[in-house]
């Protein structure tokens, strides 16, 4: 399998896209694969060039946290809940999120989202009484990992401009 | 009073809202959000004693906190803590968390391993990311009220100290490529476990310890660090150990292992019908003794289970206020080492988290501030800085293919295989060994320019921890709670004390000491 990764170095630097070889590992998550490059001792490209390892943030590897969000062949997901089959995938490409400025390889600056929320004033002060008909809904709406995935995918945000 | 928190994980932000609360300043920095933490991920529950139709109390708690840690921590310090549950609880409760609760609104509760009663509140079977959120955007309402200032994306580097006092930190900024220092009146430390250092657990990759290992390297005392949790059945998935809940081995699954064709239900054949249910440390050890591959059945599937490391009883040594021994320097949630003695209760975890964080900022904000010494640590933070800028400018390899990448997978293979389930005394030395001999390339301090600056200084303190944690597991030549040794089958009264590890003249030293003035027994 090739993978093709979007690569940056720097918030200011030009992309520029950087293409490895996989050899089949039976069906893992983009998380496993990107590990499993960084874990190399040293990382060469598909030409034999020595590189920096992939920059990519990583938490908790079973979708709980929300760091890894990034797009994969094209569709916006989380990394570590994305399964390929190794075996049978000819390219997988990797990108960082459209919606939000790279500040190094798959890396996005995704402060906005809490920027966004202090500047709305979101907070709920003291709760007296638990409402039970609002639990279900509240306990969902408390899930959320501030992945940012929703506003990639959203055509009404424009990606932080006002 | 101005006080620095360095982690913003549920200890951390316990810390930060309690502070806020005594109207003190806080600056809460971390690499992350709170959402990214390893908090997020817990998935039991939470305990303290609440209004159930079972009769709980806060003296069983606390007994069966302090009979599962092997009778090691101080009776105050736990009951202090089962004292204050109930409190923590409304506490969290005032701020949104969504608790499951029943039709008459009281909490409802659940079993966890080694518990005499229920009582471990839940939320789903997401209480860490519920509290998590609840409590991020309490923080939030303070940092609107200008009481907390969060400054995310900076990594510790070390602490200020000067004669055994603690005025501040200094962080790397990995966009700036600047080392940033925060000074305070007091600094707590609510960092995590040691997770990274062995590779694969259930936990979170950004937990690496380098934090405990580089404050371990400035004289702090470190304590009980042979005492690693596994968690009994976790499975491989992707590239992760994923945690199967020990509630649904109270809701009827089975551990066995085959036999030829037969299943050998092994736990009830050893310890009756409640088998399945006993505490982690031994359902663990009982799992890695078997013979065969362990599975975890219903009447519909069978799933094979491994234990894995999941929580680190041991870290930074602390006093009942929190405070190291270090003037001005404190230690909360997972990166300190106090509660559990040697082995945690399922449940306790998060609210040890919660009472630890909000302990420390009273004890900050009852203690002296410190005064303003910036001119002392000039000289240290400029030649710091010199460092980071050689690992800044290195831009390829210069001869001898030196890698972060395959030094880093050294030590979590030593550290794993020494630090198993199941130790032993010699395969503990040679783990040492082979511990000095990477050591020794450390001290050398080559540079890896294919990885980060902190993936680079991050190496050398995390290997002079996993020695010390070695080191502790060779001294303690019994077995204890989660400390299991074959050549030292059997628990010593000798030993009824928690480790400490020191870092003094270059050496590392580890001795033993008791907590409690008394025997260490049940409350009364």
């Amino acid at each position: 399998m090739k993978v093709r990764i979007k690569r940056q170095d720097g918030r200011r630097s030009a992309p520029y896209w950087q293409v490895f070889h996989f050899r089949g590992e039976g069906r893992i998550t983009v998380a496993a694969i990107l590990e499993k490059l960084n874990e190399r001792d040293q990382l060469e490209d598909i030409k034999g060039k020595q590189c920096r390892k992939i920059r990519w943030e990583c938490g908790c590897m079973q979708k709980m946290c929300g760091s890894c969000a990034m797009v994969i062949n094209g569709h916006p997901a989380l990394a570590c809940g994305v399964f390929i089959n190794t075996d049978d995938t000819e390219i997988l490409r990797l990108e960082p999120l459209t919606k939000f400025s790279v500040v190094e390889d798959l890396i996005v600056d995704r402060s906005v989202i809490w920027e966004r929320q202090k500047e709305a004033l979101m907070y709920l002060g003291i709760r007296k009484h638990p409402d039970p008909k609002e639990h279900d809904h509240q306990y969902s709406a408390a899930k959320c990992l501030k992945c940012g995935l929703c506003l990639e995918v959203c055509p009404n945000y424009l990606g932080g401009k006002r | 009073m101005k006080v620095l928190i360095i982690g913003n994980g549920i200890a951390g932000m316990s810390a930060a809202i309690e502070a806020a609360e005594l109207d003190d300043e806080v600056i809460l920095v971390s690499p992350v959000q709170s959402e990214r933490t390893q908090s997020v991920m817990a998935a039991e529950g939470i305990n303290a004693v609440v209004d159930t139709a079972e009769e709980d109390s806060v003296v069983w708690h606390a007994n069966d906190t302090l009979e599962s840690g092997c009778f090691l921590e101080k009776e105050e310090d736990v009951r202090n803590l089962c004292e204050k549950a109930p409190e923590h609880l409304k506490w969290l409760d005032e701020m949104g968390v969504l608790f499951d609760r029943n039709e008459d609104d009281t909490w409802k509760v659940k079993a966890s391993g080694g518990q005499s009663r229920k009582r471990t509140v839940y939320s789903g079977n997401s209480i860490g990311k519920q509290i998590v959120t609840a409590m991020t955007q309490k923080c939030l309402e303070y940092e609107i009220k200008g009481k907390i200032e969060k400054k995310i994306g900076l990594y510790f580097y070390s602490a200020l100290i000067r004669d055994e006092k603690c005025y501040g930190a200094l962080f790397y900024n990995p966009e700036s490529k600047m080392l940033i220092p925060v000074y305070a009146d007091a600094v707590i430390c609510a960092t995590g476990g040691m997770n990274k250092l062995y590779g694969k657990t259930t936990g979170s990759e950004l937990n690496d310890g380098y934090v405990t290992g580089k404050l371990f390297l400035q004289g702090v005392q470190l304590r009980n660090l042979e005492f690693i949790q596994y968690y009994p059945t976790t499975v491989q998935r992707g590239n992760k150990r994923v945690i199967i809940s020990e509630s649904v081995r109270s809701e009827g699954w089975r551990l066995y292992y085959k036999n030829r064709s037969h299943s050998v239900y092994f736990m009830e054949e050893k310890y009756g019908t409640e088998g399945n249910l006993m505490s982690r440390d031994l359902v663990a050890r009982e799992i890695a003794m078997c013979p065969g591959q362990v599975y975890l059945e219903n009447a519909k599937e069978s799933i094979p289970v491994t234990p894995a490391i999941h929580f680190f009883m041991g870290g930074i040594k602390v006093d009942g206020m929190h405070q190291t021994n270090i003037a001005g320097l404190y230690a909360v949630g997972e990166a300190a080492s106090k509660y559990h003695g040697a082995n945690c209760l399922g449940g306790n975890s998060l609210m040890t988290a919660v009472h630890s964080g909000r302990t420390a900022a009273h004890a900050v904000h009852e203690g002296q501030g410190q005064p303003m010494c910036e001119e002392l640590f000039v000289p240290y933070i400029e030649h710091e800085q010199e460092k980071i800028d050689r690992m800044e400018q290195m831009s390829e390899y210069r001869g001898g293919k030196y890698s972060a990448t395959a030094t880093l997978r050294k030590l979590m293979k030593i550290m794993s295989y020494g630090m198993d389930l199941i130790r032993d005394g010699e395969v503990l030395q040679d783990s040492i060994y082979a511990l000095d001999s990477s050591l020794n390339e450390l001290r050398t301090f080559p540079i890896d320019p294919m990885v980060s600056v902190y993936e680079n200084y991050r190496l050398y303190p995390m290997a002079v921890l996993g020695k010390a944690t070695l080191m502790s597991a060779v001294e303690r030549r019994e077995s204890r709670g989660a400390h299991f040794r074959k050549d030292f089958p059997g628990e010593k009264s000798e030993f009824m004390k928690c480790s400490v590890a020191e870092f003094k003249d270059e050496k590392i030293r580890i001795y033993f000491e008791q907590e409690s003035g008394e025997k260490g027994g049940a409350v009364r």
